[in-house]
This record gives C-alpha cells, sequence and structure tokens, in this order.
C-alpha cells in the first residue's frame, strides 16, 4: 500500500512550517508561505471526505426533490427534476459528482422560489433541512482554530 | 535587482521628486493581508537623516473587489485632524504614469492590526477600545457629506433608496464572479428583495468595511480607521449592521468586534448619532452584511480560481469567512420560518 495523498499534504504543510519557512527573511515572504502550510493541513483533513460529501449532497437533494414534485407548479422543472431522477454518474471523480452537484444546486434553487410562490411551508421547511445537512457536509469554517494554530 | 528593491528606487526618486528635496530609502516591505492593494511600509530619510515612515498602497493589476484609489484618499482627507483618527495623506497618484500603478501615499501610524477572527486580539483594552470603535463609527454617520472632499466619494448621485443601490450593486458581483450555485445565498437574495427595510433616515457616509481588524490600536488608544475603499453615501446602519455581524464575533456573538457587548455598543451608537435604531431595518441590514460578505468572498474565489491573483488570503476568504456567512444565513432564515409558521 502507498502511502495516501492526504498524508503525502500533511508531511509537506509540516515542513513548509518547521523547515521552510524559518528560512525566508521577509515578513511578507513568511506570512504568505505559513497561509499556505495552513491551507495545505486544512486540504490534507478534507481531501479523503470529498467525494462522499458530495455524493451525500447530491442524494439529499435528490430525495428532496423528489418529495416535492408533486407540490410543484412549474411543468419545465418538473421535467428537469426527472431527468435528474435517471441520470446515472459515469464515474465517481471529484469533478463528475461535482458537476451532478452544481446542476442540482441550480433545481433546488427554483424549485425552493416555486414552493414559496405557492407557500408550501412543509416543503420549505425540509428544504431548510436538506440545506442545513449539506451545508455541514461541506462547511470547513469549524477548522478555523487549526488554521490559526498552524500560522 | 529584485521587484520590491526596484520599486523602493522608483518610489524614492517620485518621493524625492514630490518633496523637491533629496531622499533615500531606509528599508522597504510589503505588510502581508488585504488582497484588494499591495500595502507596503517604508523608511525614507532626508539629507539631515530625519526618518519618515511611510505607507505606500498601491492597486493590483488585479484587484479584488473594484475601487477607485480616489475613493479611499477622499475619505482620509475628509478627516484629517478630526475626531475619527486616520493616517496623514500626502500623495494620490490615479494614473500608472509615475510607478506603474495607482497608488496612495500616507504616513505610518505606529499601532497594531489584529485579525478579526481572534477573540482575544484587543485583551485587556476591550472596554477602552470599545467605547472608542463605537463612537468613532457614530462621528463617521454624523460627518457632513457636503465636505468638499467627500465629492468624488460614490452613491451621492443615487436618488432611489440607499439599500436598492447597495443590492444591486452585490448581487452584480455575485452575478459576474460566482463559479457556482449556492441556494442557501439565493435564498437571502430573494428575501432581501421581497421584503426591503424603511428609507434611511439619513444618508450618511459609509466606511463599507467598518470591524475588528481596519484599525490599529496602541494600548488602549484606538489611532486609526484603515481601509476605505468600499466608501460611499449611505443608509447609517449599514456600517452598523457591518460592524455587529456575527462573523468578526464569531465565538462571542455578543460582544461584535470582540470588543463591548452589542447592547452597550448600540447605546453608544444611538446616543452619538441621535439615531433611533428601528429594528426590522436593522435586520435587514444584518441579512444583507452576509450578501455582501458573500460576495466579496466569492470575487476572492474568482480571482483565486481563474488565477489572475492566487494569493493565498483569497483562498482562504472564500473558504472559512464563505462558510461563516452561509451559515449565519441559514440560522437567520430558518428563525424567519419557524416565526411564519406560528
Amino acid at each position: 500500500m502507498k502511502p495516501d495523498l492526504n498524508t503525502a499534504l500533511m508531511f509537506c504543510a509540516q515542513e513548509i512550517g518547521t523547515l521552510f519557512l524559518p528560512l525566508l527573511e521577509k515578513e511578507y515572504d513568511q506570512s504568505r508561505l505559513g497561509s499556505w502550510g495552513g491551507l495545505m493541513l486544512l486540504s490534507s483533513l478534507q481531501i479523503d471526505g470529498a467525494a462522499d460529501n458530495l455524493n451525500k449532497q447530491n442524494n439529499l437533494m435528490m430525495e428532496w426533490l423528489k418529495r416535492s414534485k408533486k407540490s410543484i407548479q412549474a411543468k419545465n422543472l418538473i421535467k428537469k427534476i426527472e431527468e435528474c431522477e435517471s441520470f446515472k454518474p459515469p464515474n465517481i471523480k471529484i469533478s463528475t459528482l461535482d458537476h451532478f452537484n452544481q446542476k442540482l444546486r441550480q433545481i433546488f434553487v427554483e424549485a425552493q422560489e416555486d414552493l414559496e410562490g405557492s407557500r408550501d411551508l412543509e416543503h420549505l421547511k425540509e428544504s431548510w433541512i436538506v440545506l442545513r445537512e449539506m451545508h455541514g457536509h461541506r462547511k470547513i469554517s469549524h477548522m478555523l482554530d487549526l488554521l490559526q494554530s498552524a500560522d | 535587482m529584485n521587484n520590491e528593491a526596484q520599486l523602493g528606487e522608483d518610489f524614492i526618486k517620485y518621493y524625492s521628486d514630490l518633496n523637491q528635496e533629496p531622499f533615500s530609502l531606509g528599508s522597504i516591505s510589503r505588510i502581508f493581508g488585504g488582497a484588494s492593494r499591495e500595502t507596503y511600509r517604508l523608511s525614507v530619510f532626508n539629507k539631515d537623516l530625519d526618518e519618515t515612515r511611510l505607507i505606500y498602497r498601491r492597486s493590483q493589476a488585479s484587484a479584488l473587489i473594484e475601487t477607485d484609489q480616489l475613493t479611499e484618499y477622499s475619505a482620509y482627507m475628509a478627516f484629517q485632524n478630526s475626531k475619527v483618527p486616520v493616517p496623514k495623506t500626502i500623495a494620490i497618484e490615479e494614473s500608472a504614469d509615475s510607478l506603474g500603478a495607482p497608488f496612495i501615499i500616507m504616513e505610518e501610524l505606529l499601532g497594531e492590526a489584529a485579525s478579526p477572527f481572534d477573540q482575544a486580539a484587543y485583551s485587556p483594552y476591550e472596554e477602552e477600545l470599545g467605547h472608542q470603535f463605537w463612537n468613532i463609527l457614530g462621528e463617521i454617520v454624523i460627518k457632513d457629506t457636503n465636505d468638499p472632499n467627500l465629492s468624488f466619494i460614490p452613491g451621492r448621485e443615487f436618488e432611489g433608496p440607499s439599500w436598492k443601490r447597495e443590492l444591486d450593486h452585490w448581487v452584480e458581483v455575485i452575478r459576474q464572479d460566482s463559479f457556482g450555485v449556492e441556494p442557501i445565498l439565493e435564498a437571502a437574495i430573494r428575501e432581501l428583495y421581497r421584503n426591503p427595510p424603511k428609507d434611511a433616515v439619513k444618508k450618511c457616509l459609509v466606511h463599507g468595511d467598518y470591524r475588528n481588524g481596519n484599525f490599529l490600536s496602541k494600548d488602549d488608544s484606538l489611532i486609526g480607521i484603515l481601509d476605505w475603499e468600499m466608501a460611499h453615501i449611505g443608509d447609517p446602519l449599514e456600517d452598523l449592521a457591518w460592524a455587529t455581524s456575527p462573523i468578526w464575533c464569531w465565538k462571542d456573538h455578543n460582544r461584535p468586534s470582540y470588543l463591548i457587548q452589542k447592547e452597550k455598543a448600540l447605546t453608544i451608537w444611538q446616543e452619538k448619532t441621535q439615531i433611533k435604531i428601528e429594528e426590522e431595518s436593522l435586520a435587514w441590514w444584518d441579512l444583507f452584511a452576509c450578501v455582501k460578505g458573500l460576495a466579496i468572498w466569492t470575487s476572492a474565489g474568482n480571482e483565486f480560481i481563474s488565477g489572475s491573483n492566487t494569493d493565498p488570503i483569497n483562498l482562504f476568504s472564500a473558504w472559512i469567512p464563505g462558510d461563516i456567512h452561509l451559515e449565519i444565513i441559514l440560522e437567520t432564515l430558518e428563525e424567519k420560518l419557524i416565526k411564519n409558521e406560528t
């Protein structure tokens, strides 16, 4: 078994901070390289779960769109949802999942807008639960402390 | 000769011509942070070896948010020797002819700038600095906008409601710079257009980025308000909502900008401005602050992704503050939905 990409990134971030940073004389260069080190450390912690996070987001949106479809008025929008229902990603590359994620997000926005028009509070409330959960899968702001300590 | 040394040499020639006496360069160093301008700290000496410390702010070839050097310089000019502490202005060049890019020069204020995410940054002087911070914001609100120095500040000509000018502007930035779709942000934009605030009690000078991290302090004294590049004429509640936004006190939401308690801050502001805060309008500006913030972070992400400015601060801005503003919108709109249900 070869070392993982995330492990390599983590050691690289550590070396930036401990080995290369002290060699720089200018404060600006030190701060800039230090920031790169911190952001690389953060990336190393995120990279392993990136595809899984996207997949979970996509499933959450798809399930909500399916449930809400019966309450949506716009026929064109219903058609777009049905197209997504029958879509099978050709692979599980991050770029493929992200492309589908963006498509679903656009439809999600249109669906929310439609339901706001009809004041369908039940499905709207569900949509915010979905958005909250999606945000949880994607956010990295909770790692702010780690980033500050790496500076 | 490296770029910085060359820049120092070109600068000293310009500065000597400006003062019509020879100066020599002691040092030049770039300051990290802030992606809209390249900022340098310089030490220069006259023929008697008297030292002057300067700040040289130069437009980036690619700027995070397109702003005019004149806007920032005008605001500094308007507050020279006033209750709003600002650096002493020296020169502005709006063309790229002299040093390759537009720039402003000011005297350096010897104080500390803190990270807006450091909750202990102002310890143990939070109380003293807090009183000054909110009183100074009040001074900005009561500043006479007919001051000739402010004649170039944007927004003066706009006859409609301030909220619309600002919201249209930042939504346009989002439309231009977004690489993806963010349903949380889109919901906030719809909500803001659907339920606009009351008209501004008065139109005043708005700093545009008034918060911790954008002022200098020395022990218990606030010695300089900086970063006026987004200044404009608008609604006094805009700066208030921006400065009290939870993003600037993420670990202690009731202590905006990590200074004094929010309630006390609002009291100081109301006493100084003699404006009674209309809560629903302030709530609108609170949500607007998130949309404006996300426009700025989106723009930073765009600079990074497109390769036009790969400063890591642009990556950080798109990742961390962007997440925080989305979370604030989530909390706000979830709460609003629950209220609508009951």
